[in-house]
């Protein structure tokens, strides 16, 4: 299982790659390119799990992913 | 049984990334090419249909193979330039096919080639014919929107022409076919908001991942365990050329190496249901793909639909 703040770094990470502005993580917007980037570094850093999450690709939120990563057992 | 010639032909255009930038200066191309692995678009004039470029990938390989033995037609397009009558039979008048041949249509895309192998492949056999030509083309660009991030800097216009012949050498098959009809509003035309404007292509670029990081490397598995084969037991890979970041999780997702998994999207872009033949071509051309060897091939994506075979050279 891991720790939220393991997933904000993976969210935070994928957005720099675009230069997104990150003020607060739990407030950042990300249009869908962006999205692809965390939907993959995710899915690479949960082992290939995150792929048959439907919920996933319209979760345009950090609390909204951490929300259902929780509600499977994959975040503390 | 076997794949036994293949040509292609590209739309006219070779659109550069300063032409996109030029349109949306506000698009980061470093990470466009780094998501979509795309160096170079082709697009058809407006003198081009999927009909005219079938025609020349179609010539170009009868030219090298003559027409006199074909029995068979399949066309596959999602870009048809009739509805009524199918453009199959438009195909066969420009090419000149033999009266006794059958002519149709397959509206299927990116699995599209791997559904006209199929079909190919039983009416070789039941109905004991000799050669088929198997036909792709798309003109996708013409229902893109010149400021769509998500689907221009990654389609192509293209077409590709294959003749498959039966023969003691080589086979197709085993086929593995996936169907999820709750995926058609991420990959699907939408009306204008001119009603004389074309339709415009609509493209959920998450969504379409997500269903190929789920459905291949788990349809792939299938396949191999159909065929009594193991990842190991490919020679080589040649997965929809959908974009860079669809072919990375796949390869990740599959282990598969590098020198036994085919990229080529980066010279042509994703021409749809022709991705699989350019790339299958180019392989060929490059001697990755010597007599005997085992292929696995997949196609996937607007559907959504996904179609994989083994392939014996």
């Amino acid at each position: 299982m891991m720790d939220q703040n393991s997933v904000l770094e993976i969210i935070e990470s994928a957005l720099r790659s675009h230069d997104a502005e990150i003020d607060d993580t739990s407030d950042v917007q990300w249009d869908s390119l962006s999205h692809v980037s965390i939907l993959v570094a995710l899915d690479t850093a949960f082992d290939g799990k995150l792929s048959e999450i439907e919920d996933l690709h319209g979760a345009y939120s950090v609390e909204d992913i951490i929300s259902i990563l929780q509600s499977i057992g994959l975040v503390d | 049984m076997k794949i036994a010639s293949l040509e292609y032909c590209l739309g006219s255009h070779m659109e550069t990334w300063d032409e996109l930038l030029k349109d949306n200066p506000d698009w980061d191309k470093e990470s466009l090419t780094s998501k979509t692995g795309v160096s170079i678009r082709y697009v058809s004039g407006s003198d081009e249909t999927a009909l005219t470029l079938a025609v020349a990938a179609s010539v170009e390989l009868l030219t090298k193979n003559g027409k006199d033995a074909i029995n068979g037609l399949i066309y596959v397009t999602q870009s048809p330039d009739s509805h009524i009558p199918a453009t199959a039979c438009l195909l066969h008048q420009e090419l000149g096919l033999p009266s006794n041949c059958f002519a149709f249509d397959l509206n299927q895309g990116c699995s599209g080639f791997i559904y006209g192998l199929s079909i190919a492949s039983s009416m070789l056999a039941s109905c004991e014919l000799q050669q088929i030509l198997l036909v792709c083309s798309e003109t996708y660009r013409k229902y893109i929107d010149i400021h769509d991030r998500t689907c221009r800097p990654i389609f192509s216009d293209g077409a590709s022409a294959v003749i498959i012949r039966s023969e003691d050498k080589g086979s197709l098959g085993p086929f593995t076919f996936l169907t999820d009809g709750s995926g058609a509003p991420n990959l699907t035309l939408k009306d204008p908001q001119n009603h004389n404007d074309l339709p415009r292509l609509f493209m959920n670029g998450p969504s379409v991942l997500m269903f190929t990081m789920a459905a291949v490397p788990k349809a792939t598995n299938t396949l191999l365990e159909m065929a009594s084969l193991k990842i190991d037991d490919i020679d080589l890979f040649i997965f929809h050329q959908a974009s860079a970041v669809v072919l990375d999780n796949i390869q990740r997702a599959l282990d598969i190496p590098d020198a036994r998994f085919y990229r080529h999207v980066q010279f042509v872009g994703n021409t749809v249901s022709s991705t699989i033949p350019i790339a299958l071509k180019h392989a060929l051309d490059e001697g990755v793909v010597n007599e005997g060897a085992t292929l696995l091939l997949m196609g996937f994506g607007v559907g959504y639909s996904l179609a994989g075979c083994i392939v014996r050279t």
